[in-house]
């Protein structure tokens, strides 16, 4: 149950993370909708078969592994999916790799005390380079703009867009198979512990490849039945973006990844993306609408405490009621928050075909359009 | 050659952060993000004057190849360095 939980919080990590990958090159036109979240799938798992760093990081240096229990994983899991779903529903591209880190941290703290969470690696973690990774990714981006609009300043308008249309296909894969090697090995680690928690596999073992491609198929499914939400708001919702600065900003986001995961640096996909776009808005001096950063921003602030209430109350719950009765109700709740949530969604549909729909300009709360599905 | 200067002696951090990797993050972003995209638009700025994309260059007249030639440089650097990239960022 616990795989199957892992598997559904990456389900829902795809309506985040790899959604972004391909946000700017669906909003800029370079690749179809369809065709764009398919890649983006291929090359995640390409990435995570690529690199396994990160997936060791999080799995060893977040809490104590002694300590871990499948009932944390599984409270931790059911703090993450909450989450994720919730910001999924208002188009918040969130990080679901602080959601999960937040679910486990707050299960944990329930079952064991704050000595079985390793804070400084909290710290380092996961707080340091989520200050510093959209920053970064911001600049660079930013500076990508400035140049290509630059150098490209006397070309003609029909090669420019065709040029880069096609160098976007090449950054949207490459921010996919960074977001492979990084972002993506964090539930892997997560349902690594679990299966080391449960003696399925030796506490040296590495990751088995199952796990990895069932990670990377749930992620990708994820991504293609509800990715829309969020691709719709970093695609149109910040900038309107030309196709310059929606290369500029997938070689800025895929730099800033690859060089963190050089140093087994876990980063939020999310917020890189996020930077970059904002920066590719900054290089062109263009208006962004920062009202919609603003509550991203927020949101990304929030995700860790909230998340790891949820995962503490979930596991409190859990073990109020006791053994596998607790557990099977915990799996009842999420499962029925979750049926409610997509519900919810169903009225404001985001799918492939109004994803790239113009962006109502009024103070709606959630960024949907009327098209009712 | 600088770029390669600054990956080495990334190598040595690992784990943990600090500072100076950080910097270090942010240098080869730099370069790798905001560099190859200046070398991918010089390449479009050369295809440009090189005729593509103009009524004159269409059919192959008027075209003008020295450009051209550069774009493909061009073009060929980024995709070293992305070949490049990747491999030093997987290596440990």
């Amino acid at each position: 149950m616990v795989v199957v939980t892992g598997l559904a919080f990456d389900f829902t990590n795809g309506f985040h993370d790899s959604a972004n990958a391909v946000a700017t090159s669906i909003a800029t036109g370079a690749l179809k909708p369809r065709v764009a979240v398919a890649m983006s799938s291929v090359l995640n798992l390409v990435g995570a078969f690529l690199s396994l760093s990160v997936a060791a990081t999080i799995a060893s240096g977040i809490v104590n592994q002694s300590s871990v229990t499948l009932a944390v994983v599984f409270a931790g899991l059911a703090g993450g999916i909450a989450w994720n779903i919730t910001t999924w529903y208002l188009g918040m591209p969130s990080s679901s790799s602080h959601a999960l880190i937040g679910g486990v941290v707050g299960a944990m703290l329930v079952h064991a005390g704050g000595s079985a969470v390793i804070w400084s690696g909290v710290a380092g973690k996961v707080f340091i380079p989520a200050i510093f990774a959209p920053l970064f990714a911001l600049a660079v981006a930013a500076l990508g703009t400035v140049l290509a609009y630059r150098i490209t300043h006397r070309s003609s308008d029909v090669i420019k867009k065709r040029s880069f249309r096609v160098g976007q296909i090449g950054s949207a894969a490459m921010v996919s198979l960074a977001h492979g090697t990084n972002d993506a090995q964090k539930t892997m680690g997560i349902l690594t512990l679990a299966l080391i928690a449960n003696k399925t596999i030796a506490p040296t073992a590495s990751t088995p490849d199952w796990v990895i491609v069932l990670c990377a198929v749930s992620m990708g499914l994820g991504t293609y039945l509800g990715g829309w939400r969020i691709i719709r708001t970093l695609g149109r919702g910040l900038i309107e973006i030309e196709t310059p600065q929606g290369f500029a900003a997938e070689a800025s986001s895929a730099a800033v990844i690859l060089a963190s995961t050089h140093f087994g640096i876990p980063l939020s996909t999310t917020q890189v993306c996020g930077g970059s776009v904002v920066g590719a808005g900054v290089g062109r001096r263009q208006p962004v609408r920062w009202s919609i950063f603003r509550r991203m921003a927020f949101t990304w602030f929030v995700t860790l405490p909230a998340a790891a209430l949820v995962g503490a109350g979930a596991f409190y719950g859990q073990n109020g009621i006791g053994g596998s009765a607790g557990v099977v109700v915990l799996f009842i709740v999420l499962a029925a928050f979750c049926a409610t949530v997509f519900g919810l969604s169903r009225r404001s549909a985001v799918n492939p075909d109004n994803v790239n729909d113009e962006w109502p300009d009024k103070k709606s709360e959630t960024p949907a359009v009327s098209v009712a599905a | 050659v600088p770029k390669e200067e600054v990956v080495m002696i990334a190598t040595d951090v690992s784990q943990y952060i600090d500072v100076s990797a950080l910097v270090k993050i942010l240098l080869i972003a730099l370069v790798a993000g905001a560099g190859l995209t200046a070398v991918f638009s010089i390449g479009v700025a050369g295809l440009s004057r090189g005729g593509f994309g103009t009524a004159a260059g269409r059919g192959g007249a008027g075209r003008n190849p020295a450009p051209v030639v550069m774009a493909g440089v061009c073009f060929l650097v980024v995709l070293a360095g992305i070949g490049y990239g990747i491999s030093v960022a997987l290596t440990k």
